[in-house]
């Protein structure tokens, strides 16, 4: 359990074996591979120094970025990915074997030219019709023109223009005097029209023209009536099209390569990676050096990795204080799926507590609280058993599968089975099934509710302020751990009993501890004493005096945060109430569409299983989101400081397949 | 004159003012997270809960709406409510109706940005979250405080 042990390897071998050891380490898979250039010890070596970053393979990044990039493209006309894939991703399963037998069999190279050469045409089909459909829009403005555009322009004794002025100067136009002016059609904008005037008028006619904004209209390269030219251009665009579906069906028959696409670069990237790594060594004149952190209790495999070689040696070690090693937690049996939430939140460093076992019961217990209903943890469990089917099982499913459970004790206790149904059903044996269940009902006396919700806070709060002294211990703190994190639980222990006494009681809070014998000046000194600690011990042992009381009152100021973190904790109430809230509206409405004549009963269990369906998804995201920020912000504020890096070991990986062992 | 009324304005105000404000703060996240679909359009489980977490405060208001209407017996028989009791529920409303409104805007700024985050960095999709989920606290306590100012009154 927690974290475990790793220990700094170093391997040497010589010049001739690096690449078989880099072959045996990969298919390993144990060692986590530093760069001897972030080795403490290694680092001001002059060779590790002068040493230039070596960058991957270029061939095979190249490589991997075409194949990517076709399978991409490929994406976008797979249509078989189904919804779940929107929200996980799901990779295909293939074995080492696969790995290994694909790439030989398999000419990749012709299907991403095949790939590459339809994504190139369709970028050109796409260009070529927008500009298609740019001409015919424009030629669309001269259908009436009834000249071939080419004979536009001069000939021996007169000169035709073509083009456009604003809508606005259309009578200026006519006006101008020794031209012929035809208008072809006019849009919201311009006037379309055709001017004809004899040549030695041309410069007078000319300078009317630019006076009141005439363009001549572009008809370069065309040939025939603007007419002829339409019908020419649309069914250019009808071949493209064709030719765009044609393709396409191409690119359809090519979606069931994707997964041998999918091992080519899976195959690829194991290479390339090998390339990294190497980079991350170091040479001399003869060997090759290579280091990286390896769990203690693989460190027996070794030798058996060694004896592989001729040359090879390795060399086992403490991590030193310098050292960053890295983290790997591990956990069995019902906590290890929890070990996402923790991750979510960032890895502990070697010198941490693994906070997973910790936090496994109460992120449990408080989803349970937030859903609070034990129609929601039947349907939430078979959720998660019918995802774990098709998905595998993932963490996260079995953390919604242990969430569901305990959302069928709290709604038990509670009385809430799809809100109110089984009340509001007239079937006596529904009711007496509750009832027998039923250890109090918050919608008639809520407070039991809020003061679970505050016990449950309580005791995380204070495990939690437990765990952080105990760390302190550990780190040698002892003063600091004893002014901070062992006052505090005291305090806050003995102020809660006081006042539970004192209210059980009738007297005041002063009289409970000072007029009550022993056991109130028990209480007194827990109280105080701890306060006395917080504020001449907190700010430190050492400098002056007055700033170290003033850093302690300031810490004593902390109280408030306490309160709220404590009071944080209602809100596991508040969304029971809110679960209960929803669900019983559902009901309601359900019932009254009930005397609905005919279909009546239709809808309503319509109404019942959609409305209960997305009551379900959007209250288990509130539970799932509020229980974790519970032990994110109120309790891992108490002890945890995350930093530590994932222990990631050297192996044969999968980018877009799992590949199985 | 009976406080029927002003019951009723309470639970509308209830449901419409943390209505608005989860109507605004998802209008903030969903215009976000299509911004970031549109460039991978494979993001959208990830994004999914950052969009929707400013939802909540509209059901927080509606359900103690609800309360309020199944305590003055609307949906039945509608009960003799005095013009006092009518201010006490309307006043009982009032904490979800205003947290709710605000803190659901403010929470669809934050995780808008969050979105944003989730865009440049996708294993970082959790942390957002938590910072939504601070935002809303306090519709959480505006709700609780709704709730226990209404169960207490009686009609």
């Amino acid at each position: 359990m927690a974290i475990v042990k790793v220990k700094k390897v170093t391997f040497v071998v010589h010049k001739s074996e690096k690449d078989q050891l880099i072959d045996t380490l990969q298919e390993e898979g144990i060692i986590h591979i530093t760069d001897v250039r972030e080795d403490p010890a290694l680092k001001d070596l002059p060779e590790v120094r002068e040493k230039k970053p070596e960058i991957a393979d270029p061939e095979i990044e190249y490589r991997l970025s075409r194949i990517k990039r076709a399978i991409e493209f490929i994406n976008q006309f797979d249509t078989k990915k189904s919804f779940l894939e929107t929200f996980f991703e799901i990779k295909p399963e293939i074995t080492e074997e696969d790995l290994k037998r694909i790439p030989r069999e398999y000419d990749y190279e012709a299907v991403l030219e095949k790939i590459e050469g339809i994504e190139k045409r369709l970028g050109e089909i796409k260009n070529l019709e927008s500009a298609i459909q740019g001409k015919i829009e424009t030629l669309r403005k001269w259908y009436d023109l009834d000249i071939p555009v080419e004979k536009l322009g001069e000939s021996e004794r007169v000169e035709v223009l073509a083009g456009t002025v604003p809508l606005s100067h259309e009578d200026s136009l006519r006006a101008i005097e020794n031209a012929e002016v035809s208008v072809v059609s006019r849009d919201s904008r311009l006037t379309y029209a055709v001017i004809v005037f004899l040549k030695e008028d041309a410069q007078k006619v000319k300078n009317e023209l630019i006076k009141i904004g005439f363009e001549q209209a572009d008809f370069r390269g065309l040939e025939g009536k603007p007419r002829e030219l339409i019908e020419k251009f649309k069914k250019e665009l009808a071949s493209l099209w064709k030719e765009k579906d044609e393709k396409v069906r191409e690119v359809l028959k090519l979606v069931d390569e994707k997964i041998r696409l999918f091992v080519i670069y899976d195959y690829l990237s194991n290479i390339g990676n090998k390339v990294k790594v190497k980079g991350k060594g170091m040479e001399t004149l003869s060997t090759f050096l290579i280091t990286g952190w390896i769990k203690e209790k693989d460190a027996r495999k070794l030798q058996k990795i060694v004896e592989k070689f001729e040359s090879a040696s390795y060399t086992l070690e403490e991590p030193s204080p310098e050292d960053n090693p890295p983290t790997f937690i591990e956990n069995r049996g019902i906590i290890k799926p929890f070990e996402l939430l923790t991750k979510l939140y960032g890895l502990p460093n070697l010198r941490e507590v693994d906070p997973t076992p910790l936090l496994t019961p109460f992120f449990a217990v408080f989803f349970g609280l937030c859903l609070t209903d034990a129609g929601y943890g039947i349907s939430l469990i078979l959720l998660a058993l019918l995802l774990m089917k098709k998905l595998g099982r993932m963490q996260f499913l079995v953390v919604l599968l242990f969430g569901g459970i305990t959302s069928i004790l709290a709604g038990a206790i509670t009385g809430s089975w799809f809100g109110d149904l089984f009340t509001s059903l007239p079937v006596p044996f529904l009711h007496r099934f509750r009832n027998s269940l039923l250890l109090f009902d918050p919608m008639i006396d809520p407070m039991p509710f809020f003061y679970l919700s505050l016990a449950l806070g309580l005791l995380q709060v204070e495990l939690g302020l437990l765990v952080g002294f105990y760390k302190r211990i550990k780190n040698g703190e002892v003063i600091d751990g004893i002014s901070n994190e062992l006052s505090w639980f005291f305090m806050i222990l003995f102020v809660i009993i006081a006042y539970l006494v004192s209210s059980r009681s009738g007297r005041s809070f002063g009289d409970v501890l000072f007029h009550n014998g022993i056991a109130g000046y028990l209480m007194a000194f827990f109280i105080f004493a701890p306060v006395f600690l917080i504020v001449f011990l907190s700010g430190g042992t050492s400098g002056n005096f007055i700033v170290r009381v003033v850093k302690g009152l300031y810490n004593l100021y902390g109280v408030t945060g306490y309160v709220g973190d404590l009071l944080s904790y209602v809100r596991l109430m508040a969304l029971g109430m809110v679960t209960a809230g929803i669900a019983m509206s559902i009901n309601i409405v359900a019932k009254l569409v009930l005397p609905v004549p005919v279909v009546g009963i239709i809808l309503a269990v319509l109404i019942f299983i959609g409305g209960h369906l997305f009551s379900i998804i959007i209250n288990v995201m509130g539970a799932f989101v509020h229980s974790l920020r519970l032990q994110y912000v109120e309790f891992f504020t108490k002890f945890y400081d995350n930093g530590g890096h994932e222990f990631k070991p050297f192996e044969i990986e999968g980018y877009f397949t799992e590949i199985r062992k | 004159m009976s406080g029927l009324y002003i019951a009723m304005i309470g639970a509308a105000m209830a449901a419409f003012m943390a209505g608005i404000g989860s109507a605004i703060g998802i209008g903030y996240t969903g215009r976000a997270a299509s911004g970031v679909l549109s460039e991978a359009p494979d993001m959208f489980g990830r994004l999914f809960l950052l969009v929707a977490l400013p939802g909540t405060q509209g059901f927080y208001g509606f359900i103690i709406a609800l309360f309020i209407i199944l305590k003055v017996g609307l949906l039945g028989t509608p009960k003799m409510i005095t013009v006092a009791q009518g201010l006490e529920l309307l006043a009982a409303a009032l904490p979800i109706a205003f947290s709710g409104l605000l803190s659901a805007i403010h929470q669809g700024k934050v995780c808008a940005s969050g979105i944003d985050l989730t865009a440049k960095r996708p294993d970082q999709a959790m942390k957002p979250v938590i910072y939504g989920a601070m935002v809303e606290t306090y519709a959480v306590l505006g709700f609780l405080t709704s709730f226990f100012l209404m169960i207490n009154i009686k009609v």
